[in-house]
């Protein structure tokens, strides 16, 4: 693991027209390679954060200060065309209800290989080739079938994986997951958890993923952000925020989470 | 958690569900069988938590116990007295006696009323009380579950998530209802919400010795509120625990993997996670949530599929559930010749 950070967040704030500082003053660095967890409760300016790393903070959002440096260079100061080019590309997003980002009256494979077409070169038979390979990769069975399918034929769990297949097949370096198994039921989830830890064992990918379930982020995650109405409460290493939380938020939030008895 | 009964209804049975089974038909000769021949009881001042996934028929399972739904088969015993068959003032009063709490508020409170109409509604229509009379009342239901008055005049879109749930279960314990049934109540909430809901239902079972019926997919939550826990998989009941120790002495294949699947924050982060094999509906593709015709896996073990102990024998006869120890019952064939 290098020590070179691939993404900086640095006093970012956002505003909302209705609500000002939805996100103040974050500051992290997550660095090349590791998987970095933002948790915090609904309203928390999590989700409003990842947004803002792909320009995609919802219409009269807008960022107030701060700097998102990839690799160096500020994503705010950037124009579209500039944008354009990271996106998909260098920085992928995957999203809670992937479901409904693929478009329902056309098949997988179209809009799996429209994608494709768009990003990369080479003919369509070998991105169909790759989509397939991809597919399988992330232990989906019978990826022929899927990329026939519509996405109302697929389960949860299922469109789930495949909006990681197409996330990952343009081999991003970092993939952003927006609450990315919150919608799936526990034995899925631990499945979806499975292959994004091995995703990133594979492609030696940096991963940031919010979420709202500790337990995913304490086995996921390297580093930790905890989160509370737009501030960052707590930032540190998994075992530093998880066995000894230092803000006062941290351990209720902890204390909060049921537990199993040993 | 440590209930208390009142001494005259210490354990006797109060809801008691024989043979029901539910089929939604799709037309096209397609059905759903949401719930199958499933047997279910439950004594006064217990609190029951169904655990399970999505598409599994816990959700079925209540609102046929609520009267929502009407089962295709069996009978819903409530003191005695069949539900279905309940007709008139006779379900006017049942209504009354079984209260339920849903897992999105939002969709059910109108979003016309004010939270003060939404709360005084049921005082006027069960009490017969006038509406000044309702608005004493009401005012002290509101109180109970920490919010204060200036709430009653407002709407629903203007309350939090979690502060419409807690109006949503003051409705619901208002009237003192036997049974308090709550269908994911917690589910769409934080975590400290859902704490705080929780402590409030507790509350309330610990001052009036209600009932609760508890629907919920995480099995650390049921652990921690349950008196008794029952695990569904495909419309039938795999196994039932007492509500403690679940990691020691679960011992169906079905309840295992649930278990595996929780992360836990205590847990080491290189624990390996354990792979599943999707679930196999025709061609791998799960055409809609419990697909199935019916008609051709309805031998066997359900859960045989996706489990790593089945053979022949579990493909062909349907396990029933066997007691294992005092209040733990397991339907898994497996386990019934380990011991």
């Amino acid at each position: 693991m290098t020590m070179k950070p691939i993404l900086e967040i640095q006093d970012l704030t956002i505003d909302y027209p209705e609500r000002a500082g939805v996100v103040r003053n974050a500051n992290f660095a997550v660095q090349s390679g590791e998987i970095m967890a933002v948790v915090g409760e609904s309203g928390s300016g999590k989700s409003t954060l990842l947004s803002a790393i792909l320009g995609l903070i919802p219409a009269g959002g807008a960022i107030r200060g701060g700097k998102i440096l990839y690799n160096g260079s500020d994503l705010v100061k950037l124009n579209r065309e500039e944008v354009r080019l990271i996106r998909g590309r260098k920085i992928a997003m995957v999203f809670q209800n992937s479901g409904e980002y693929l478009n329902p009256r056309r098949k997988i494979g179209s809009q799996y290989l429209e994608m494709m077409k768009y990003h990369l070169p080479g003919t369509k038979r070998e991105h169909r080739g790759r989509a397939l390979e991809m597919l399988e990769r992330l232990h989906l069975a019978n990826p022929d079938r899927i990329m026939q399918s519509y996405p109302f034929e697929l389960s949860g769990g299922m469109k789930q994986r495949v909006a990681l297949a197409i996330a990952l097949s343009l081999e991003p370096k970092l993939l952003l997951a927006d609450e990315p198994t919150s919608a799936l039921d526990v034995t899925v989830q631990a499945q979806v958890v499975r292959e994004m830890l091995q995703v990133r064992k594979q492609f030696g990918m940096t991963i940031l993923i919010v979420t709202h379930n500790i337990g995913v982020a304490s086995r996921m995650a390297d580093h930790i952000v905890v989160m509370k109405n737009g501030e960052q409460r707590e930032y540190g290493t998994r075992q530093q925020v998880i066995e000894h939380p230092q803000n006062e938020y941290t351990r209720y939030l902890l204390s909060a989470v049921p537990e199993l008895e040993a | 958690m440590e209930v208390r009964k009142t001494e005259k209804q210490e354990d006797t049975e109060m809801l008691s569900v024989e043979h029901v089974s539910k089929v939604f038909e799709l037309g096209h000769q397609r059905e759903i069988r949401a719930v199958e021949d499933l047997f279910f009881n439950m004594c006064h001042g217990e609190c029951v938590m169904v655990v399970g996934e999505s598409g599994c028929g816990k959700s079925t399972l209540v609102r046929m116990i609520s009267g929502i739904e009407m089962p295709t088969s069996g009978k819903i015993l409530f003191n005695g007295k069949n539900v279905p068959d309940l007709r008139g003032e006779e379900l006017r009063q049942y209504r009354r006696q079984v209260q339920m709490v849903f897992q999105d508020s939002a969709h059910v409170i109108s979003p016309r009323m004010t939270i003060g109409e939404f709360l005084r509604e049921l005082w006027i229509c069960f009490e017969h009380k006038s509406r000044r009379e309702a608005d004493e009342v009401v005012r002290y239901s509101i109180q109970r579950v920490g919010l204060d008055q200036s709430y009653l005049k407002r709407r629903p879109h203007q309350l939090s998530g979690g502060e419409l749930q807690r109006i949503c279960v003051a409705r619901a314990i208002a009237l003192h209802p036997q049974l308090l049934i709550c269908d994911e109540a917690t589910s769409a909430l934080d975590v400290s919400v859902q704490k705080q809901i929780l402590d409030l239902i507790r509350e309330h079972v610990e001052e009036s010795g209600c009932s609760v019926l508890f629907i919920c997919h995480d099995l650390a939550l049921a652990e921690s509120f349950g008196d008794r826990i029952a695990v569904m998989y495909r419309g039938r009941i795999v196994e039932w625990l007492n509500g403690n120790h679940l990691k020691r002495e679960a011992l169906h294949p079905y309840t295992r993997l649930l278990l595996d699947s929780v992360f836990s924050i205590h847990d080491e982060p290189d624990k390996p996670i354990p792979f599943l094999p999707e679930e196999g509906g025709r061609s791998g593709l799960d055409q809609n949530k419990n697909g199935r015709d019916g008609t051709l896996e309805s031998m066997g073990c359900a859960f045989c599929a996706r489990c790593e102990k089945a053979d022949e024998e579990c493909r062909k006869k349907r396990p029933e559930l066997n007691m294992v120890s005092p209040g733990h019952f397991v339907a898994c064939l497996k386990i019934e010749t380990q011991r």
